[in-house]
């Protein structure tokens, strides 16, 4: 191709000449090509003077001394304190879910002694609307769904807020569909899948107000694993016939999914 | 686990300087980069990557921005002209600060989808490779964007010097 020196470099070479994002081969090439093309050297240069534009703005960004609060070892060492706090709560869940299956509406008194915090209520929600709609054989679900369909919409109007639906085909979940439920006074969005082995697993997504986000919280009720995180103003229960290992697995690709 | 925060905080430079170039403003891009750290480290023990750790920084910082720029388009683009230390060298004539202002203009009016590649490539050095990694999109689709980037510059910077307001 350098045999023929007079014929124009494309812009889509030389841009990408310029970028490094040829092969070696080709950049030798065009290289080459450049000595005899004064146009595509003028081109080239004009290119670079914006590079250079853009670099005398914000390059010296990179050198400036780092302000605290971008100090990782800091908020790695506040992580732990939540982290702790996080495995106190958990184990202060599963006990009282413990109870709550066995003896009613226990749960409701107990509940806000484990920090009061709207996840409990939300567990409670999702594990009691998991038990009533994966028993259903012929209406699971109030609207049958796509990833890509309607569904996402429908959900992210009702609850004011974006939400993707995710698919979890990868980790053996396929989506059955979905279903507008109440959550407090509030909207929720239960979303539904099925493994291969008929099993049915849940997500339960309300909108609560926009804080920090928490740490996940595990929990388990009978035969059923659960784990609820908030992430922006979305909460989000995972509920399943399943273990720890699983859920964080699944919880995992919701979570990568939806931020 | 030292490590991987070694990882991390080996990339802060780059995520602030991206961040600046996304924003212009000091303020905003730390906040994002704060996120973006923060997030980082609460999904460490849960949802840490499986691969390097830059692009992943890179797409939680992007994630957030895109989050962030749904808020505030509403409230219009805001450069803080100087004196804000945006402009390296105090020294620098005052044809060259105008030449300056009127470029990073020009990347504020980009759509956001152009700046976010053109940023990558032309500040963080990265090849179509890695950038569509990063962006999940394309290489094609990068070209493209980079080229049309590039063209609007062109066109801002030819044209007579911007008419420069300042807000704030």
């Amino acid at each position: 191709m350098t045999s023929q020196p007079h014929s124009r470099i494309s812009d889509a070479d030389l841009m990408a000449y310029l970028d490094r994002s040829l092969d070696a081969g080709r950049m030798a090439e065009i290289a080459a090509a450049l000595d005899t093309d004064p146009e595509g050297r003028a081109r080239l240069a004009e290119w670079r003077q914006q590079n250079a534009l853009i670099a005398s703005l914000y390059q010296p960004v990179a050198a400036e001394p780092l302000p605290p609060r971008l100090n990782v070892r800091r908020m790695a060492a506040e992580g732990r304190g939540k982290h702790q706090a996080w495995h106190r709560m958990a184990a202060a869940a599963i006990l009282c879910l413990g109870i709550g299956a066995s003896g009613g509406w226990y749960w409701g008194h107990q509940g806000a002694g484990i920090g009061g915090t709207a996840p409990a209520d939300q567990i409670v929600a999702a594990l009691a609307a998991h038990r009533l709609y994966t028993a259903e054989v012929a209406h699971p679900v109030e609207v049958a769904g796509n990833t890509d369909g309607d569904l996402g919409t429908w959900f992210s109007k009702r609850l004011d807020r974006k939400l993707t639906i995710p698919n979890l085909e990868q980790t053996g979940w396929r989506l059955v569909g979905g279903s507008l439920l109440p959550a407090g006074d509030k909207a929720g969005a239960q979303i539904m899948y099925e493994n291969a082995g008929g099993q049915r697993l849940t997500l339960f997504f309300t909108p609560v107000a926009p804080h920090k986000d928490g740490v996940p919280r595990f929990a388990t009720s009978g035969d059923l694993g659960v784990m609820s995180w908030t992430d922006g103003s979305l909460n989000c229960t995972i509920v399943g016939p399943i273990d720890r290992t699983e859920i964080k697995r699944i919880a995992a690709e919701v979570y990568d999914q939806l931020t | 686990m030292t490590g991987f925060l070694d990882e991390i905080e080996a990339c802060i430079p780059a995520l602030r300087r991206y961040a600046r170039g996304l924003s212009h403003d000091r303020d905003a891009a730390d906040d994002l980069v704060q996120d973006c750290l923060e997030r980082a480290m609460r999904k460490r023990s849960l949802f840490r990557p499986l691969g390097p750790v830059r692009p992943w920084l890179f797409r939680i910082l992007l994630n957030l921005y895109r989050n962030d720029q749904r808020r505030v388009r509403r409230q219009g683009i805001h450069i803080p002209l100087e004196p804000d230390g945006n402009y390296p060298d105090a020294s620098t004539n005052q044809q060259s600060r105008l030449e300056l202002a009127g470029v990073a203009m020009a990347l504020q009016n980009l759509p956001a989808e152009q700046r976010e590649v053109l940023m990558l490539v032309a500040l963080e050095g990265m090849s179509y490779e890695e950038a569509s990694e990063i962006l999940e999109i394309p290489t094609g689709t990068v070209m493209s964007r980079i080229s049309r980037a590039r063209q609007a510059l062109r066109t801002a910077t030819d044209a007579p010097p911007p008419r420069l307001r300042s807000v704030k």
